[in-house]
């Protein structure tokens, strides 16, 4: 499965993916994501992304830039024993990818892909209410808070995608 | 290349899937997960067959499920999380399937293929009291060593499979 937009390509996560995940891992800004995390600990959650596949049909896709094959985050639906639905989620590896769009563009077509292809009538995505940025991605998204939702992930806010909200 | 099937006289070692869930957590949940860190509950039992599956998307190896006419029995094959030498594993997942032979029969497989492809050593872990599975690395050609058992394996005695004495 491989989704197109502007910029990007998106496809199941591969060996390409696992460096720039380590380091994303390592890293702070993996606080949302279960992190910072060592390269064994990290590898390790990072083989739970890939491997969701194998067992839901769906999960995250590598997101990377079709002109430089450069990784720069994922993006798909997270779905864990002991979640009611699938969540929407993403993540940009570096700093340097932020403030291009990147996470926005996959978003969208992550969901579309979702909404044609499987037919899904709505996504929620479980955000930390100090990760702006996530937040900002949703909006942008048109995402909207939704208060009914349950919140697997303590402290989270629930924001629900739906298809004729998205922008 | 390492082949994502290898069949032996009574079973077909094949890539994890979806419907081999509810048998290795039945597994995971219980007491013969004791050697591995277990027992484990659901959500760490659904994160531990994902990255079983999401292994093999890494690394292009991973670990066999042991299907026995259509029945996931148990897993074996190579585990490589870090740099170092992969690990030889097995588990059967149920009492009912052992001693008849089938950790040994899928185990000698995996590393016959694995040396023909060109693997020249792997390493063993085992805990002292897991009798059954010493008796198995010993019968498969692995000789004890005296290395320190790792940080994350804590008593766990060593074995080496080398190519040499697999013939």
């Amino acid at each position: 499965m491989i989704l197109t937009t502007d910029r990007l390509t998106l496809r199941q996560p591969d060996a390409r993916d696992v460096e720039p995940m380590l380091d994303f891992f390592a890293s702070d800004r993996a606080r949302f994501y279960f992190g910072p995390l060592s390269r064994a600990e990290g590898w390790k959650r990072f083989a739970i992304y890939a491997g969701q596949w194998a067992l839901r049909g769906y999960g995250f896709f590598a997101v990377t830039r079709s002109d430089t094959g450069q990784t720069v985050g994922l993006a798909g639906p997270y779905h864990p024993e002991g979640f009611a639905e699938p969540e929407m989620s993403w993540l940009l590896t570096d700093a340097a990818y932020e403030g291009h769009g990147y996470a926005t563009e996959a978003c969208r077509a992550v969901l579309r892909h979702l909404y044609a292809d499987k037919g899904w009538a709505s996504v929620v995505s479980y955000i930390d209410p100090e990760n702006a940025g996530s937040i900002a991605v949703a909006t942008r998204l048109g995402a909207v808070q939704d208060p009914d939702a349950h919140i697997p992930l303590p402290g989270c806010l629930a924001y629900r995608h739906r298809p004729e909200a998205l922008a | 290349m390492i082949a994502a099937q290898i069949i032996t006289p009574r079973l077909t070692l094949r890539q994890p899937q979806a419907g081999d869930l509810p048998a290795y957590t039945a597994y995971c949940t219980s007491n013969r997960a004791r050697f591995v860190g277990g027992p484990f509950d659901e959500t760490k039992a659904f994160e531990k067959f994902c990255a079983m599956a999401g292994h093999w998307t890494m690394r292009g190896y991973g670990r066999y499920v042991m299907d026995l006419g259509g029945q996931p029995i148990g897993h074996v094959g190579p585990l490589g999380i870090n740099d170092s030498l992969p690990e030889m594993t097995w588990t059967l997942w149920d009492a009912a399937a052992e001693g008849q032979g089938f950790a040994t029969e899928a185990a000698m497989a995996v590393w016959d293929h694995l040396h023909t492809q060109g693997w020249p050593e792997m390493i063993i872990r085992i805990l002292p009291d897991n009798t059954t599975s010493i008796a198995i690395a010993r019968r498969i050609g692995a000789i004890q060593t005296d290395e320190a058992a790792p940080a994350w394996y804590e008593g766990a005695l060593t074995f080496r499979l080398r190519s040499e004495v697999a013939a």
